[in-house]
């Protein structure tokens, strides 16, 4: 009864939700402020228990730090006294008049956390990226050999199709000559997938990590505005936009599929909620 | 005073706790455990704060009588709700406790059906904003189609080849970019830690004296 009861007030806060779909209503407002309200209470509760309880006010009033036992006035009951009486200077600012002692503990924190920041960030965003970024371009097994080499082989075609019908026309007015002129293309787009499957086939080079390491250096060119983008760094910074935008697309298309997960997730809930009054 | 010991603390700390990692000494590793137990402390008071200030704008909504006051109440009856069960109930963390039925059964429900309502936005807005109008757009639409149909059972009942290009557009395209915009915002992130712990930015401060 009581797993009815608590799925059907689920089940009914779902539903107010999902009816935003009509328009913005009444059931919806209930849901957003009910949410807004349970989920600061819930943060409340946990920071407090898992933060202020441990290191402030047990060792401060039971003179217990992590279940040993401290000394009134000693080093370890100071330090734990510290972020106390500094948590509580940031409600100076609801005291215009010395709103600006609040900003003490926040120099601490925002100053604790850069520092504390730059060491980590150097080695896992720049350092590691660099040196996974720095892979061998040949010599070595290649995973996605034949599908690095269908992609080239469709960049050629689509380059040589595009050079040879757009560009230049070459006088094809004619429907005829246009067909003539893709086939020609797809001949040459074959054609380099075909080279371009031997060479890595045969171990001469690895051209998925040729693509990882020029599209690296592309998109690093493209954020690099000190700098006018022409010329080679042109050239790099328009590769750099490709490999952008196709990561830009995955990234659209996984976040879509996450959020359909999410709402199968959702609908199924409620089915099962409603199969709960028949079984 | 008013600013300069502020700035002298971001600084004094931001140093700190930026060179401890080069300094194994014991005294200054047990400082620094002190210290990370301050900085979450304060991100607990920090919130604290922000909860009075939710309760003071909801106060005002009430006292003011402003239109769609009532949901103020709804607000305030989850918050109190909430604490109260958290102080009350000893062990909140237990399975089967008031708060953390609570939690399952209208947080969760709540915050995982508007993270899903963003299905249908995301997918109206890509209706409206895909257009295959430039190279760029193209490649967008391409793969997000692919990702998507890869991600399915649908793709590879189409073909095989869909969850392999997926893959591969995931693993080779997509990582190179992603790794250039991850080295981009690293970089950022430490230029600005610099900027904070060096009082070049002091937009933490606030404007007024």
């Amino acid at each position: 009864m009581t797993t009815l009861l608590l799925a059907t007030v689920g089940a009914i806060l779902t539903l107010c939700v999902y009816s935003f779909l009509y328009k913005d209503n009444p059931f919806y407002k209930f849901a957003e402020h009910l949410v807004v309200g349970v989920s600061a209470g819930y943060y409340l509760v946990i920071y407090t228990f898992n933060f202020i309880v441990p290191n402030v006010t047990d060792p401060v009033f039971t003179l217990n730090l992590g279940g040993e036992a401290i000394r009134l006035g000693g080093l370890d009951w100071w330090m734990a006294l510290a972020p106390g009486l500094l948590g509580l200077l940031l409600y100076t600012r609801f005291f215009p008049k010395i709103a600006w002692i609040g900003r003490w503990p926040l120099g601490i924190y925002v100053g604790g956390y850069a520092g504390l920041g730059i060491s980590p960030v150097m080695q896992a965003r720049v350092i590691n990226q660099l040196r996974a970024g720095a892979t061998p371009l040949a010599g070595t097994p290649d995973p996605f050999a034949n599908m690095t080499n269908v992609c080239l082989g469709l960049v050629i075609f689509i380059a040589v199709t595009y050079l040879l019908l757009v560009k230049r026309q070459l006088g094809a007015r004619n429907t005829g000559a246009k067909v003539g002129i893709v086939a020609l293309a797809a001949l040459v787009g074959y054609g380099g997938y075909v080279a371009l499957s031997a060479l890595s086939g045969a171990g001469v080079v690895n051209l998925t990590n040729v693509m990882l390491v020029v599209g690296l250096l592309g998109t690093l060119t493209y954020f690099f505005f000190s700098m006018r983008h022409t010329g080679v760094l042109g050239v790099l910074a328009r590769i750099g936009i490709v490999f952008l935008m196709v990561g830009f697309g995955a990234s659209f298309g996984y976040t879509v599929m996450s959020r359909i997960s999410l709402l199968i997730g959702r609908v199924g809930f409620l089915i099962d909620w409603v199969g709960m009054f028949f079984s | 005073m008013r600013r300069q010991l502020p700035l002298a603390l971001c600084f004094i700390f931001g140093v700190f706790t930026a060179i401890q990692y080069y300094v194994p000494h014991f005294r200054v590793q047990w400082f620094q455990e002190r210290l990370l137990q301050w900085l979450m402390t304060l991100l607990a008071f920090a919130f604290l704060l922000g909860t009075v200030s939710l309760i003071k704008v909801h106060y005002h909504k009430l006292r003011d009588r402003a239109p769609d006051r009532g949901f103020s109440l709804v607000v305030f009856a989850g918050l109190f709700t909430m604490i109260g069960l958290g102080f009350i109930h000893p062990d909140h963390h237990a399975p089967g406790s008031p708060f953390n039925q609570m939690f399952l059964n209208v947080q969760v429900p709540i915050e995982a059906t508007m993270f899903s309502l963003l299905a249908f936005y995301v997918a109206s807005a890509a209706f409206r904003a895909f257009r295959a109008r430039t190279l760029e757009a193209t490649l967008l639409l391409i793969a997000a189609a692919i990702v998507m149909l890869g991600r399915v059972p649908i793709g590879d009942l189409i073909s095989p080849k869909i969850p392999e290009a997926t893959r591969w557009i995931l693993e080779v395209p997509n990582l190179t970019a992603k790794r250039g915009v991850m080295i981009g915002v690293g970089l950022g992130m430490m230029a600005t830690a610099l900027k904070i712990m060096l009082g070049i930015e002091r937009a933490w401060m606030g404007g007024s004296d």
